[in-house]
């Protein structure tokens, strides 16, 4: 039993299952609130609980997983190069929102972390959420904080954009600037608002989908000076 | 044959990419992650025409399709941290809620301005 389990095949085959039944329920529920990460996670975590079977054993396989995380991340360099038309198109609004976008996160994340009084580890797992989890994971594991946690808020920010995208536009009066709702969607939520910016319409998808790169090229760039806000 | 020797050329291109950005960072006098360097690397790649998309292109769309799927395994090790999320729980929450509200607003109002600001000085060089 002990070798069946800690065999990387275990890791490997209880991760795909658990996916697939997240996205399964993503597909009946219909609704973005079902995420298949979330559900996964959530599945993996009950059997690991429940069983007590240790998780050296499922990461022999699920370390395998994670290491593919550093080619996909590369390959968002082709989604960069894809809509640099675009870009060029639109210098201005998209470098100028995203840069703002990228600050102001940081920033606004930064002060709220100090009012409550959190301790640093959580305010490093806190400021690259705003970014795609690819890209948040590093910048908060070279901070010193926990990519765990920089998980759970990269997921609710990623969530609450795939919700409420479209009744935030209306209620910030951006609804009738295509551009300007695509960016704000990309910058606060990532790939997962993308998906509803998507649905809004042609515009919006493309702006949403670039401001997942180039507002994660400037919050890699702001990361620099994280050390700073310690 | 061919489909499968494709797909292996393109892993071998694109981690060759993730090995260099891996060597680079090493050089680099701050900590820089290397996977994002090897993210910006592909891009530079592809705008100079250095490397054609068409090499690494199968690949990376498979990779963006399940981009959520690699990140499962690393979600689970939230059960070491369970303590520390339970003291910290409102506090992430209601951080990570608000924020997204701001950087929402802030994001859009600035690209709004901009965008009028861009209007202005077009116009204005039409004029003169």
């Amino acid at each position: 039993m002990v070798e069946m389990l800690s065999s990387p095949v275990f890791g490997i085959s209880i991760s795909i299952a658990a996916y697939a039944v997240g996205v399964w329920m993503n597909k009946r529920l219909k609704t973005p609130l079902a995420n298949p990460l979330l559900i996964s996670l959530i599945l993996l975590v009950t059997f690991f609980v429940v069983t007590g079977i240790p998780l050296e054993y499922y990461n022999e396989g699920g370390d395998m997983i994670s290491f593919l995380i550093f080619p996909a991340t590369a390959s968002i360099g082709m989604s960069i190069y894809d809509n640099f038309g675009l870009l060029k198109r639109n210098l201005l609004p998209v470098l100028g929102g995203c840069f703002v976008g990228a600050l102001s996160s940081v920033g606004s994340i930064w002060l709220l972390a100090k009012l409550f009084c959190m301790d640093n580890t959580i305010l490093a797992s806190l400021l690259p959420k705003s970014v795609t989890t690819a890209i948040a994971l590093p910048l908060s594991e070279q901070n010193g904080g926990i990519p765990q946690i920089t998980m759970v808020a990269v997921v609710i920010a990623g969530t609450m954009g795939a919700v409420l995208g479209p009744t935030l536009a209306k209620l910030f009066r951006l609804a009738d600037n295509k551009v300007a709702t695509g960016l704000a969607i990309g910058c606060s939520s990532h790939a997962a608002g993308t998906s509803t910016a998507v649905q809004m319409g042609e515009a919006e998808g493309a702006m949403s989908g670039l401001a997942i790169g180039i507002c994660g090229l400037f919050t890699v760039l702001l990361s620099l000076f994280f050390k700073y806000l310690f | 044959m061919r489909g499968i020797l494709k797909i292996l050329w393109q892993v071998g291109i694109l981690f060759a990419v993730c090995f260099l950005a891996q060597g680079a960072v090493e050089l680099l006098p701050f900590a820089f992650p290397a996977s994002v360097l090897a993210m910006v690397f592909v891009f530079l790649l592809l705008l100079t025409g250095i490397l054609k998309k068409k090499q690494i292109k199968d690949l990376a769309d498979w990779f963006s399709q399940n981009m959520a799927f690699l990140f499962v395994p690393y979600s689970v090790g939230i059960i070491q941290y369970f303590d520390l999320i339970r003291q910290n729980l409102f506090g992430i929450l209601f951080i990570s809620a608000v924020t997204m509200l701001s950087t929402f607003a802030v994001t859009g109002w600035a690209v709004k301005g901009l965008m009028r600001l861009q209007q202005k000085l077009e116009r204005r060089h039409e004029h003169g």
